[in-house]
């Protein structure tokens, strides 16, 4: 080895340690942002990899709100059938007690008829 | 990626000699890594990032340039010429207190290394402080393992030539 390889060897390892002597005394504010922006990066992937799973999930979830609002909002077979006799009972003539007292008639209706 | 992100920072603001940008330039590259590069083996990371990190600086470049070349065209004229004055970190970057314990001997390295070309520089820092090998360093810097002996050579010839026998 010669005596200038020596001082290249010597010379790269003062470098190196002076480079790292900067670093260690680094100005905490730089450090504190420097940190931050790591973990930014990390949480960014965590969260990609989070959202990126289970797409399979979100697209039955998805549906799974489809059917639900379809079978909320289209009118059944039963529902119709209210909406009919409202309609009816709204669009009556007969007078409004001869309704209120429909539950008596249809008990009355109900009896066996009494001989004679 | 903790241990790494100090030098990366050094590394981007001794090319930019800006703070703000180096901080973008460091929070970019470790967004890169770790999205496109996180299922990687961590023992890997090393050399992507610092590819990732040569670059972004390397981009970063190549737009002041052409920010530089534009500005010419619509009538900049000379005022908007690198001024190497200008590409002084401003004097509200630089701290009293950090300039007071800023070590003499790294002063010294740092006004060398600022003298070199980027190349020169790139390679000094990812063989010195990096550690990386010849064939590692070419691999980051994306030429071949000669060109990186030579700019080594030249690196290490310039800073002895500058900083003098009796540094540190």
């Amino acid at each position: 080895m010669t005596q200038n390889t020596l001082k290249d060897d010597e010379f790269l390892k003062q470098a190196k340690r002076v480079l790292d002597d900067d670093v260690a005394t680094l100005d905490p504010l730089i450090a504190q942002r420097l940190q931050v922006a790591r973990r930014q990066a990390l949480d960014g992937a965590t969260r990609r990899h989070t959202r990126g799973m289970p797409q399979w999930l979100s697209s039955t979830v998805a549906a799974s709100v489809l059917v639900a609002m379809a079978w909320m909002l289209i009118p059944r077979e039963a529902d119709l059938k209210t909406g009919m006799e409202d309609l009816e009972l709204l669009s009556s003539a007969e007078d409004l007690e001869f309704y209120e007292n429909l539950e008596f008639y249809q008990w009355l209706d109900a009896q066996p008829s009494e001989a004679g | 990626m903790a241990g790494v992100e100090k030098r990366a920072y050094r590394t981007a603001l001794l090319a930019t000699r800006q703070r703000d940008e180096a901080l973008d330039i460091v929070q970019d590259a470790m967004l890169k890594l770790v999205q496109s590069y996180g299922e990687r083996a961590a023992t890997e990371w090393g050399p992507i990032f610092h590819r990732i990190l040569h670059s972004r600086i390397h981009d970063w470049f190549r737009r002041r340039k052409v920010r530089s070349i534009v500005g010419r065209w619509w009538g900049g004229g000379e005022d908007d010429e690198a001024d190497p004055i200008a590409e002084l970190p401003a004097s509200a970057e630089i701290e009293p207190s950090a300039i007071l314990k800023r070590h003499d001997a790294m002063d010294a390295l740092e006004n060398a290394l600022k003298l070199l070309p980027w190349r020169q520089q790139q390679v000094f820092l990812l063989r010195v402080w990096e550690g990386f090998d010849v064939a590692q360093t070419a691999s980051v810097m994306g030429c071949g393992e000669g060109s990186v002996k030579t700019h080594f050579s030249r690196a290490v010839h310039a800073l002895r030539e500058k900083l003098g026998e009796h540094w540190p």
